[in-house]
């Protein structure tokens, strides 16, 4: 009986390549497929829902699916008040119609984005003239259904007059 | 008894050949459908909220979509689809808050039936399903929790308002004319009230159309929240059961009564038909005549405009 010679190696096998990179590839690219466009839709909605409630924007807009969610934007109203002749004038977002004055054009993206740095940015490019004479202010419908009482409720005030109580 | 066995395998194979023929002809047929039915509904949107004064821009949209009904092979192109997702992420990224959300819905459907036409041919129908599930669920996922958390919603204040000015449920009022006359009555308080400067006058009481306002708009807030996570929760766990499908197009009739969102409605039909099983004939057939019917009747408000609201 020949012993076994302890200079014998037993030969074993290399375990297998793994080729784990395509592999892992694959399935990566399976799950971007799969998955890829809903998790797209997820991370702009919650970016949207960030803004809604950091900085202002409308629930109704931003593709974040807040429709109903609060007042529409066409249901703000901007008002450009002349602090000196007393005279006010209001400018509002309606749909399919053309504003009156393209003056409140540009104003057209604050009823839909109530930011105040924007608005006061916005403010301060104004003719020093038009700055010192003039209020702009962002009110918002606000209904109570239990007494059917329709009021304002101040969003945003840039001007002259600083207005007391500013609520957003 | 061997030859015997071998014959009844040969035909039992030759079944199996036979249902998945049909299977991946139902498949191909019903991929067909969606795509077609899809450029009817995104072309909808394009003539209905496009901003394209110029004629020829408006032409070039209608000869993609044109095409895409008419040629399978185009239809079938990832890159089609690609395209029109770049149309649509063109708007978004040069007005991001001021695009409708229908505008976004779109853009993730485009960009979704791209991504899954790229697959290879025995994938696609998965991915489609899956995609469009998955979309679904995130929409109604999102907008319940988008309600849940503002509280003009949840306390009845704007829906309470929206009734009173008749702008829920007007397909109704209008055979109640006495209520129809109070929404009138109120709308024009309103417009009254909102051309006043606030310094002037800072309220305005409104009449309620029907008794008890405030347990109506109550009413509406529950309602919406429960259909909205109803539908999410079934697509969730019941993507292919009729329940879920008959839920989606029950919540799309409801939108229709209360709010006439027609656009949006013919958008929801579009996802249900590319979320529903390809063997599900009526179902399939139901959301395509439903998203056709709905994107006419929204192609002749355009054209032929009834009465302001």
């Amino acid at each position: 009986m020949n012993p076994i010679k302890p200079t014998q190696k037993m030969k074993t096998e290399e375990p297998p390549d793994r080729e784990a990179t395509p592999k892992a590839k694959s399935k990566f690219l399976t799950r971007l497929q799969r998955y890829g466009v809903p998790l797209l839709l997820v991370v702009v909605a919650s970016h949207q829902f960030y803004r809604v409630h950091a900085d202002g924007l409308s629930s109704w807009r931003g593709g974040g699916f807040g429709m109903y969610g609060g007042y529409h934007p066409t249901q703000n109203d901007l008002w450009w008040t002349n602090t000196e002749t007393g005279e006010s004038v209001r400018y509002t977002k309606k749909k399919g119609v053309a504003t009156e004055d393209d003056r409140y054009r540009s104003l057209r993206p604050f009823l839909t984005y109530v930011n105040g740095p924007s608005l006061s940015r916005y403010f301060s490019n104004l003719p020093r003239e038009v700055q010192e004479t003039t209020r702009v202010e962002i009110w918002q419908l606000d209904f109570d259904p239990t007494t059917g009482i329709l009021g304002r409720r101040l969003l945003l005030s840039e001007g002259t007059e600083e207005t007391k109580g500013v609520e957003q | 008894m061997i030859a015997t066995l071998a014959k009844k395998a040969a035909l039992g194979t030759e079944r199996l050949t036979l249902l998945a023929h049909s299977d991946t002809k139902a498949q191909t047929d019903s991929l067909l459908l969606s795509l077609r039915v899809s450029a009817i509904v995104f072309l909808t949107y394009f003539f209905t909220t496009s901003r394209l004064n110029e004629n020829f821009q408006m032409l070039g949209i209608i000869a993609l979509f044109a095409s895409i009904v008419f040629f399978e092979t185009i239809a079938k192109r990832w890159w089609t689809w690609a395209t029109v997702a770049t149309c649509l992420l063109v708007g978004i990224a040069m007005r991001p808050i001021d695009v409708p959300n229908h505008h976004y819905v779109l853009f993730y459907a485009s960009l979704a039936l791209a991504v899954c036409l790229g697959a290879e041919p025995a994938r696609r129908a998965e991915l489609i399903q899956i995609n469009f599930r998955w979309i679904i669920v995130a929409i109604m996922g999102i907008a319940t929790i988008q309600r849940l958390v503002q509280p003009t919603f949840m306390s009845g204040d704007y829906l309470g308002l929206e009734t009173a000015l008749g702008g829920f449920a007007n397909p109704i009022l209008k055979f109640f004319p006495e209520q129809l006359a109070i929404a009138n009555a109120n709308k024009e308080l309103v417009e009254g009230f909102r051309n006043t400067p606030p310094a002037v006058q800072s309220t305005v009481a409104l009449t309620s159309p029907f008794p008890g306002l405030p347990f109506i708009a109550h009413g509406f807030m529950v309602v919406i929240l429960a259909i909205e996570a109803w539908v999410c929760l079934l697509m969730w766990k019941f993507p292919k059961h009729w329940i879920t499908h008959f839920s989606i197009m029950a919540f799309g009739a409801s939108l229709a009564i209360l709010r006439q969102e027609l656009t949006f409605i013919s958008i929801l039909c579009l996802l249900g038909l590319l979320a529903c099983d390809p063997r599900s004939k009526r179902i399939r057939f139901a959301y395509a005549a439903i998203a056709l019917v709905i994107g006419a009747a929204v192609v002749k408000t355009i054209v032929m405009p009834g009465p302001m609201r």
